[in-house]
């Protein structure tokens, strides 16, 4: 479909003026989600300290190869939607929106192994409050609680950012929108990958034997 | 054409130092670093955070009021888990609730704090 000059137009001006009010408000927001996080990493940091054995036992449990496909699955997936949003601004929109795609791909296959995870914990019995196996105590348990709500708090953004980027894909396809718009749903991702940076060691490498 | 090359060269340099420090810290929770793997893992983390939000986001070259946001929620958020974290370091045994304080003991084998004979 044929770019909207118009719109496209208001957007370049914005763009060229140098000071999108969107770019605070995006930040603002973000940071508002890192607050969100930053609840649940403190609980996290109280139950380590209080249980370090059983938080040690618990990532051993994990399933490691996962956790780490994911980790470089996100952090590819967090340069092609940088690499988007650059080529959008080059004036690529076809390279912009293939580079868009891809990271959904990557994206779509990180919630995939996840899923594959959380089936792999639930026949084993480990799913959210499930009680703590015969002859363990309570930080097994609450290790549990925390993988559930922190790494199912994460991939709800995940989601989230996916439908984002659908939905932006769709306005840049028609040519409602450019690399601006783009912009601000690949800030969302990058926060969504950077989440995942640290849930990784915390989930998966500490304690590992 | 020059800045859309030297764009392209930054974040595929970008990329290529993320997977690096992904390996690296793959390689090291094989490893025992004792009482320093967790600073070791949550230093190679933000090694990795400080690359996407400087080159990925943009936000070495962002104005003063994001940076100004950002700064303010990095700092909120490292005095909040760090005064969670010492609260329940420093806090005596005693003053856990009964089954935490067991469950502790039971599957936590490793010394109280020194101050908790308090």
């Amino acid at each position: 479909m044929a770019p909207d000059p118009s719109a496209l137009a208001v957007e370049a001006e914005i763009e060229a003026a140098g000071d999108r009010p969107t770019d605070l408000g995006m930040f603002v927001f973000l940071a508002s989600e890192s607050m969100l996080f930053a609840g649940m990493f403190a609980l996290y940091a109280a139950g380590r300290i209080a249980h370090p054995h059983a938080f040690a036992r618990g990532v051993a449990g994990d399933l490691g190869w996962i956790g780490a496909t994911n980790t470089y699955l996100l952090l590819i997936s967090s340069w092609c939607i940088a690499t988007a949003v650059a080529r959008l601004r080059a004036g690529e929109r076809r390279r912009g929106l293939i580079f868009t795609a891809a990271t959904m791909l990557l994206g779509a296959a990180f919630l995939g192994l996840k899923a594959y995870e959380y089936a792999h914990h639930l026949a084993a019995g480990e799913g959210p409050g499930a009680p703590p196996p015969a002859g363990q105590a309570d930080g097994i348990a609450l290790f549990h609680a925390l993988y559930w709500l922190m790494t199912g708090t994460h991939a709800l953004h995940v989601i989230a950012g996916l439908a984002l980027l659908g939905w932006m894909s769709t306005r840049i396809l028609r040519g409602r929108s450019g690399a601006g718009l783009l912009e601000l749903g690949a800030w969302y991702w990058h926060l969504v990958d950077l989440m995942w940076i640290f849930l990784w060691p915390l989930f998966y490498l500490l304690g590992r034997p | 054409m020059t800045g859309r090359r030297s764009t392209a060269v930054a974040h595929a340099a970008t990329l290529a130092g993320l997977l690096a420090l992904a390996t690296l810290s793959l390689y090291l929770s094989k490893i025992n670093l004792g009482g320093g793997q967790t600073a070791v893992a949550l230093g190679i983390a933000a090694a990795k955070g400080a690359l996407v939000a400087l080159v990925f986001m943009g936000l070495a070259r962002a104005r003063g009021s994001v940076i100004a946001a950002i700064l303010t929620a990095v700092v909120l958020i490292a005095i909040m888990i760090l005064l969670v974290a010492m609260d329940v370091a420093t806090r005596p045994v005693s003053a856990l609730p009964a089954h935490a304080s067991s469950a502790a003991r039971s599957d936590d084998p490793s010394p109280p704090p020194l101050h908790s004979a308090r």
